[in-house]
């Protein structure tokens, strides 16, 4: 269980700065994920960590010691891939066991150690086949039991469930969220599903461009998004902008397509500029009859089992995401509708 | 596919057929030869014995040819497949800024035709004093056969995946430990293949063996010299037993290869 810092990583590939002075710490025992699209970064200061690549600028420090030019074989971390990487001509017990093997431990630890580590991601008993014959979620079993068998400073985790099913995926974040709580060791993981950095992270940091946006907990990133990317990031959703006007003794945002949005933002005052954000499943759609709320036509309906999710035109052209859990009254293309929300849920973006 | 779907039919098989005949007659011919009873080449042959076989057998030239080629294609596959396969290794998997121009030089044995090599190759041993030493025709064998032996484990190399080996790394192990533990009991048919084409190619070699050799003999420079000097059908005694060898290598790479497609796929 260590401390990981990273002090202004660059990292240049030819013309493109695919890291651009990153500096982000991780204390002893916290799960951090490094989450963004593809070509943010993230995927490449996992590298710089595991030692599968070198920066150009900077240094990172893995419990103190700095291991930037450090060999990864030196490095005592853990690392799964998305691709699991076992040793095909192996069995799982000499995969698990290779670690230990070349630490040049007894046999009789090694046998125990092992034991222990497939215990814990229970494939006890799978110790003498041989990966072909797993499966999926087994094969990924196997690949973590190896990265913590000898236990290493740190647990790397590149995109380890990209490959599995939703179900099996959902189980095993599961597993994973229990197990690095119960040994407690600092594993930094990267991934581009969000919904999967949010079940299993103390913290995430959010890539774009080689730059960290923002770094905070779960409900923090969710609830206060520091920009429209990360809002965006995190689900569909619906911004306003616009020039906040004083109506009949309330506080009123004048968007740019025309619609008035009641506020409660005690900071607003007249003329100034305003960006807001409604999330999908805070709006709620009725009947036109309601006489609340905008009105505006269904453009598309899915429905999801446990919600249903529309898209709704309104007046000025503006579409909307509706997440609505109400699965008894379900509109089609080309209803109309109307649609409103508590103005406590609008969600300030920038001022 | 064209509208000519009859005329196709018949007339590529009918090419396939032909060119197999083609490929096949000098072994067709040259088998029922070898088991003449006359002391000249004729086809087909009047009269069955053994005499050619066992005249090959008590031939002291001839045994020792035999010898000679047999130690030759062991040692210089045997170098070829290490060496090569280092390359091969390197190649894919290391970042040096002047991998192509390596490629090609490794390669060049094998697109540079043989006359020039041997020629080349004469002129280099004679300069170090190792013209008709043995070492210097394991030299030059080896020299040809490390182009198919890179090009057969260079693809086996790449076709393993190698976050594998980035593992392995990861789990602390260093580059010898990888390369025996990982990398060969992965990619140990390629090797197997690679040795057979190394053999294959020192017994056949002639050019190069011609031009450096001094005065060792192997088999294919004392059937070039048989057939410039007398011909007795001793010669096709030998081609015969060359056949069968090869066909007995040929199968027993195949079986080899496919029980571990099996195995794989088990």
């Amino acid at each position: 269980m260590a401390r990981v810092e990273i002090n202004s990583i660059t990292k240049r590939y030819g013309d493109v700065v695919a890291l651009d002075e990153i500096n982000l710490a991780v204390s002893e025992g916290e799960f951090l994920t490094l989450l963004g699209p593809s070509g943010s970064g993230k995927t490449t200061l996992l590298n710089m960590i595991s030692g599968l690549g070198t920066p150009d600028e900077g240094r990172i420090l893995i419990g103190g010691s700095d291991i930037t030019h450090v060999s990864s074989a030196d490095r005592n971390i853990g690392i799964v891939f998305q691709s699991y990487a076992l040793f095909p001509h192996m069995t799982v017990f000499d995969n698990v066991a290779f670690p230990l093997r070349v630490r040049r431990e007894p046999a009789s630890v090694i046998r125990e150690q092992v034991k222990t580590a497939l215990d814990r991601v229970k494939l006890s008993g799978y110790a003498a086949r041989k990966p072909a014959a797993l499966s999926g979620g087994q094969q990924q079993r196997v690949a973590l039991a190896r990265a913590i068998v000898f236990q290493p400073s740190i647990l790397l985790l590149d995109e380890p469930l990209g490959a599995l099913d939703k179900n099996l995926r959902e189980e095993l974040q599961f597993e994973l969220r229990e197990l690095q709580k119960t040994i407690g060791i600092t594993t930094i993981m990267v991934t581009h599903d969000q919904e999967e950095a949010m079940s299993l992270s103390d913290r995430i940091a959010v890539f774009k461009s080689g730059r960290i946006e923002q770094v905070g907990d779960p409900r923090a990133i969710y609830t206060k998004p520091v920009n429209e990317f990360i809002a965006n990031f995190f689900g569909a959703n619906n911004i306003f902008r616009g020039t906040v006007k004083k109506r009949n003794g309330a506080m009123v945002l004048s968007a740019e397509d025309g619609i008035d949005l009641d506020i409660v933002e005690p900071t607003a005052s007249d003329g100034n500029f305003l960006e807001v954000m409604i999330r999908p499943e805070c709006i709620s759609v009725g009947k036109p009859e309601q006489a609340a709320g905008v009105r505006g036509e269904v453009v598309g309906s899915v429905y999801l089992g446990s919600t249903v999710r529309y898209r709704v035109r309104l007046q000025g052209g503006r579409v909307l995401d509706v997440k609505a859990t109400d699965t008894q009254v379900v509109f089609s293309e080309r209803d109309q509708v109307s649609v409103s929300w508590s103005p406590t849920e609008l969600k300030v973006l920038s001022s | 596919m064209s509208g000519s779907g009859g005329k196709t039919r018949i007339f590529v098989p009918l090419c396939g057929a032909l060119v197999f005949i083609f490929l096949c007659t000098p072994i067709l011919i040259t088998i029922p030869m070898s088991f003449s009873a006359s002391s000249t080449l004729e086809f087909p042959p009047q009269g069955l014995s053994l005499r050619w076989y066992r005249h090959f057998i008590s031939s002291p030239i001839w045994v020792e040819a035999m010898l000679t080629s047999l130690q030759l294609a062991l040692a210089s596959s045997i170098i070829a497949v290490a060496l090569g396969s280092l390359a091969a290794y390197g190649l894919v998997r290391g970042r040096l800024p002047g991998t192509l121009f390596l490629d090609a030089h490794f390669m060049a044995p094998m697109i540079i035709p043989h006359i020039i090599t041997a020629i080349a190759l004469y002129f280099a041993l004679a300069k170090i004093g190792m013209l008709g030493s043995f070492a210097g025709l394991v030299i030059g064998h080896a020299l040809v056969a490390i182009p198919f032996v890179i090009t057969v484990v260079s693809g086996a190399v790449r076709a393993f995946d190698v976050r594998i080996e980035q593992s392995a790394r990861s789990l602390g192990a260093k580059w010898p430990r990888i390369i025996c533990s990982i990398v060969i009991p992965n990619i140990y048919p390629a090797l197997f293949v690679a040795w057979v084409f190394s053999f294959v190619i020192s017994f056949d070699e002639v050019i190069l063996t011609y031009f450096v050799s001094g005065t060792y003999v192997t088999i294919p420079k004392k059937m070039f010299t048989e057939l410039q000097q007398q011909i007795d059908p001793t010669i096709t005694a030998v081609a015969s037993l060359l056949i069968a060898g090869s066909m007995l290598l040929l199968l027993v790479t195949a079986r080899f290869t496919a029980r571990l497609s099996a195995d794989n796929r088990a």
